[in-house]
């Protein structure tokens, strides 16, 4: 720093001071040639849509203060083979008119009348240009708090735009950038642009119509109304939100829709507003009027409209939704782990005569229940929100029971419709509307395939377990204000289950054995059935030996009797000839014996039982496997009185016995082996007195025990599996009443692939994932079907020509997509526009659905958003100078009332300009 | 078993199935303990042995099931193919009635196999034997019918047997889908787009 002492001559000595504001310059300056935007500017070609995208930003300090210069330019929209904006042409015709002069850019900008309604971008909307350097503070602490600061600003980025020849607007925002208060300039050295905006919270109800706006706009410029001017080009834009007349839905329960899992939207249909954004494209001044009391806006007349469907809803998400969502991990956690579900149900559950699986059995005293003396379970059930007609039927549906009574089903379902309605008074018309929708909703396909997508690990279709996958979930969605309703029903099919068990019924399908390609539930059922099974043949084993020890012996072999007659029941357990006779006795002939089953295992006995033989040693587990074959030793030696351990092998295992040579191979002759010593030891019992290896009563009665003591959690934890699939072959059903696409149908096979995956490992991931999936495609599906009903009713009323069938699929597709795109897109992508025009057949049926005849000319005038463009070719500063077009953009709102102005003037004022 | 896998790579279930009399149980003895015992007892349900080995520089441990030949066991069949990956099928080259039967053993496997991947392996045993009925060219060409992987060998004189095991663990360890899906998997649902409606909105 310069320093003055006595006696010294001032002086300056230091040069490298520096203000803020020049440092912004030369930082600014430094921007401008790193774009080397010191020429003129390329016009950009009509023909090109293009969208304004922030391409570059530099962050450039003054004082403190850091802002954020961004640079905004014009890409071509759609896939062009000219990406390089700068190198764009104009339209030959033009080069060729002004091949000498190439114009002002930004003025040709805003005179352009394309840049109306038909775009997009806000920037381009507002103020006409498609290129500029936008200055915004880089945080909120560091905004420009007024005019004077930014003008203070404005004044050394002339200096610089001036000095550098830039052509390239640049804007700076005052306050908030959220405020839209924005100021800029441009100029070519000879004319300027200067570019505000007024944002007001309220304007002044004077200034509210076309007629005021015109005032408003001329008295900006300062110019008086004049015959002698050219007419100012209109253009505007009257957004109408039209609220749809139904927007409640109410599920419609029938007979046939009963056991189908439920589909469509809760309790509202996804859309109720209608919105319409009509477009008078340019027209001249005073071609149209709109003052406070007359508006010649009428919307069946503009240009034509862009239309969107909306919801005033939160959430569109779907029944299917609420089928999956229980698995959520927050919904999960709302339900209490430590009560089962009769004790959820409290007092709405009798439990009179406790059927065995309440007791507290231990797995010591399974094997003490007794067979057939229960209680009649008739007696105890529950009272709870299911009314028992309907109870009876969903039981009944579950175990695939022929329904008795339809019409008392019928009843109950009028009745559950009847109670959902009665808040709401629908008119005839409504009504008859929403059973048309529910049929669409609940869309029954009959040629519904009966294989799965993908190898899914859960209940086939047509199971008990399926059923009852099905019941619980559409339990739970018919009584969604009834929370009980699930638990009760679960207990309901516990006591059905019981009592067919008691009664031997069958309780499940099952074909050779435990199926392990389905879920662990359904495993389970199969495992009953197969205890159902065991005991009905022990108990046909037990009835026979009886008659057979009643009876005499009378037994004599016939004539006809060979190896493969089956022999009647007898005392030594023989199934039928072997074929060959003893070893040792000639001429005795050799049968096989009846044998024990092995006990079925599902994958969880499987599980446990491997954990089990991996902890023990080798002669334990030998032991424990032995089981069987020792069995079989004592049926065989029962069967064949006088039998030896070649015998045994022959029938067990040919392969150690050689015929030729009546030797025993060696492995079976290594001295004190399991075999041998097992042969020894084993005494001569037929099946029939012999201990069970398949203990169908314990298996049966740990299983009951364990449904008995399930947690709601639980109940829905077992059914997840077989609900995921059931929504996922239910979407490919409802979605067939209209056909998808190919592309579509790739997804939905992959989608099912990921579950096949999720329900091998049980992975969280994997099924929070086709949760969504299926939430979405059902909401896009319950739009479609909405909009169908809507177009359809529309036909009813309008009059002919009608929209052709493609025409109003097309509409549905962008419709859809548009909501889609609000609902979930977060990308950047330009939201979809749907436009038609009026008069079009189209146009006619949304005017229809949106019952637009009915608008009041007072509506019409306010409409709720009013947007408007003015242009104007004037002189200004004065008369004699060269015209340029004036643009304002007036955005009129119900809380927010913005005017943007680009203000041209063909001489300029700025010092700076000199330099 | 899984539970203490602490430094190795995975623990992988192999299964070894066919006729009996084979040499299925030599065949597992002479790779985990390398000894071989002619008078071999006939194997009673099934028995396990566990090894590991070290494939690519990475350990795998192997719980190695060898399963009785034997008819009556066959009853218990699915526990023992539940969460197999690999699966070697044992015939003996001088018996035609056992290489006759693969056919039913292979259905076997398709049938009770939860994994679609699992990896089979056939294996022609006992070719130190003078009385050899069934050719190489006979096993190779049923091995490629099935494709599966195939091998000679002899449990009595080692040939082949550690090739066995070492062939089918590697293109186990080759298929991670077969043995990797402790982690979430979306390699089936590759993101399309956006996970949200982005790839769903075609309508």
């Amino acid at each position: 720093m310069a320093e003055i002492e006595e006696n010294t001559v001032f002086e300056i000595n230091d040069f490298t001071i520096v203000t803020d504001m020049e440092h912004f310059g030369a930082a600014f300056e430094g921007i401008l040639q790193k774009y080397e935007f010191s020429s003129r500017r390329p016009c950009l070609s009509n023909d090109v849509k293009y969208r304004l995208i922030v391409t570059d930003t530099n962050m450039i300090s003054i004082g403190e203060n850091k802002l954020r210069i961004e640079l905004l330019q014009p890409v071509p929209a759609s896939s062009n083979p000219s990406n390089d904006v700068e190198f764009v042409e104009a339209p030959k015709d033009e080069i060729e008119e002004d091949a000498h002069v190439i114009p002002f850019t930004v003025a040709e900008e805003v005179a352009n009348l394309k840049h109306g309604f038909e775009v997009t971008d806000s920037f381009l909307l507002k103020f006409g240009i498609r290129e500029c350097i936008i200055i915004s503070p880089n945080d909120s602490s560091g905004t420009f708090t007024d005019e004077n600061q930014v003008n203070t600003v404005m004044g050394n980025i002339k200096t610089i735009l001036h000095s550098s020849r830039c052509e390239v607007p640049v804007f700076c925002y005052i306050k908030d950038q959220s405020l839209d208060m924005i100021s800029g300039y441009a100029s070519d050295g000879n004319s300027t642009y200067n570019f505000s905006s007024v944002v007001l919270r309220n304007i002044n109800r004077r200034h509210c119509s076309m007629t005021d706006l015109l005032y408003l706009f001329k008295e900006h410029l300062g110019a008086s109304i004049s015959a002698f001017h050219e007419e100012v080009r209109m253009s505007s834009r009257f957004t109408h939100v039209v609220p749809l007349k139904q927007s409640k839905y109410f599920r419609n329960h029938t007979v046939e829709t009963f056991g189908l899992l439920a589909t469509g939207p809760t309790s509202s249909l996804p859309f109720d507003i209608l919105e319409i954004a009509a477009t008078w494209r340019f027209f001249r001044e005073n071609s149209l009027t709109e003052n406070h009391s007359h508006s010649d806006f009428d919307i069946n007349y503009s240009s034509y409209w862009n239309i969107k469907m909306k919801s005033t809803k939160s959430s569109l998400l779907g029944v299917l939704d609420e089928i999956l969502g229980v698995y959520r991990e927050d919904t999960r956690k709302a339900i209490r782990s430590d009560l089962n579900c009769a004790l959820i149900l409290g007092k709405h559950y009798t439990q009179k005569e406790l059927p065995n699986a309440f007791q507290k059995l231990t797995i010591n005293s399974a094997s003490e229940v007794k067979i057939g003396k229960h209680a009649e379970t008739e007696d105890s059930g529950t009272n709870g929100p299911m009314p028992p007609a309907l109870m009876k039927s969903w039981v009944n549906f579950i175990f695939n029971e022929a329904e008795s009574d339809n019409e008392s089903l019928a009843h109950e379902l009028n009745m559950l419709n009847a109670a959902s309605m009665s808040e709401n008074q629908l008119s005839d018309d409504e009504l008859v509307n929403n059973v048309k929708l529910d049929t669409l909703f609940n869309y029954k396909n009959p040629k519904s395939a009966n294989t799965f997508l993908a190898p899914y690990k859960c209940a086939k279709k047509s199971t008990v377990t399926w059923r009852l996958a099905i019941a619980l979930a559409n339990a739970r969605v018919f009584m969604s204000d009834q929370p009980r309703a699930e638990p009760q029903l679960w207990v309901e099919f516990l006591l059905k289950l019981r009592e067919k068990y008691e009664k031997m019924e069958t309780v499940e399908k099952v074909y050779n054995g435990i199926d392990h390609l389905q879920c662990s539930f359904s495993q389970k059922m199969q495992m009953l059935q197969l205890c159902i099974d065991a005991r009905q043949k022990r108990h046909r084993m037990l009835d026979s030996a009886h008659s057979a020890n009643n009876s005499d012996e009378f037994f004599d072999a016939n004539e006809s009797f060979n190896a493969e007659t089956i022999l009647e029941p007898n005392n030594e357990g023989r199934l039928k000839l072997f074929g060959l006779n003893l070893v040792e006795i000639p001429d005795v002939p050799m049968y096989i014996p009846v044998t024990q089953d092995a006990c079925p295992l599902t994958d969880e006995m499987i599980d446990a039982r491997n954990e089990h033989l991996f902890s023990l040693d080798e002669e334990d587990r030998v032991h424990l496997q032995m089981e069987l074959v020792k069995s079989d030793m004592q049926s065989f030696k029962a069967a064949n009185a006088g039998a030896v351990f070649a015998d045994f092998l022959r029938w067990h295992s040919p392969k150690d016995y050689d015929e030729k040579t009546n030797t025993i191979s060696e492995r079976m002759l290594i001295s004190n082996n399991v075999w041998v010593r097992s042969w020894e030891a084993a005494l001569p019992i037929p099946v029939a007195n012999q201990a069970r290896i398949f203990n169908d009563t314990k298996i049966a009665e740990e299983i009951l025990e364990i449904f008995n003591n399930a947690t709601l959690d639980q109940v829905r934890e077992w059914m997840k599996p077989t609900v995921f699939a059931a929504t996922l072959e239910r979407l490919t059903e409802i979605e067939s009443s209209y056909g998808v696409s190919e592309e579509k149908q790739k997804q939905r096979t992959k989608t099912a692939k990921i579950l096949a995956n999720a329900t091998l490992n049980n992975t969280p991931m994997d099924y929070n994932e086709i949760s969504k999936y299926c939430s979405q495609i059902e909401m896009i599906h319950n739009m479609k079907v909405h909009l169908m009903q809507l177009f359809e009713n529309a036909r009813e009323k309008m009059h002919p020509p009608y929209p052709s069938e493609t025409d109003v699929q097309s509409a549905i597709k962008q419709l859809v997509n548009i909501a889609v795109h609000n609902l979930w897109d977060n990308s950047t992508d330009e939201e979809p526009t749907f436009v038609i025009k009026p008069q079009d057949p189209i146009g006619r049926a949304i005017a229809v659905i949106g019952k637009l005849d009915e608008l009041t000319e007072q509506q019409l005038i306010n409409g709720h958003r009013k947007e408007y463009i003015f242009n104007w070719k004037h002189s200004c500063p004065s008369t004699t100078t060269i015209p340029m077009t004036h643009r304002m953009y007036a955005d009129l709102r119900s809380d927010k009332h913005s005017l943007y102005f680009s203000m041209a003037n063909d001489c300029n004022f700025s010092n700076s300009s000199y330099l | 078993m899984s539970d203490d896998s602490s430094s190795p790579l995975t623990t992988l279930k192999i299964l070894i199935i066919g006729e009996s009399g084979v040499g299925k149980s030599s065949l597992m003895l002479r790779f985990v303990d390398d000894v071989f015992d002619p008078e071999q007892a006939a194997t009673i349900g099934v028995d396990f042995r566990v090894t590991s080995m070290a494939i690519d520089g990475n350990r795998v441990k192997l719980a190695i099931w060898d399963t009785a030949g034997q008819e009556r066991f066959r009853t218990l069949t699915p526990s023992y193919y539940r969460g197999a990956q690999g699966v070697i099928c044992v015939y003996d080259v001088t018996s035609r009635s056992s290489f006759e039967k693969l056919n039913h053993w292979m259905q076997e496997v398709d049938t009770y196999c939860t994994n679609d991947n699992i990896i089979k392996m056939m294996v022609a045993n006992k070719i130190d034997m003078p009385n050899r009925v069934v050719t190489r060219e006979e096993g190779l060409k049923f091995a490629k019918r099935h494709r599966t992987l195939f091998i000679e060998a002899s449990a009595k004189t080692k040939e082949g047997v550690q090739c066995t095991f070492e062939e089918l663990i590697e293109k186990i360890i080759q298929t991670p889908d077969l043995w990797d899906n402790d982690r979430p998997s979306f390699r089936l649902g590759q993101p399309t787009g956006s996970s949200g409606g982005g790839g769903m909105c075609g309508c």
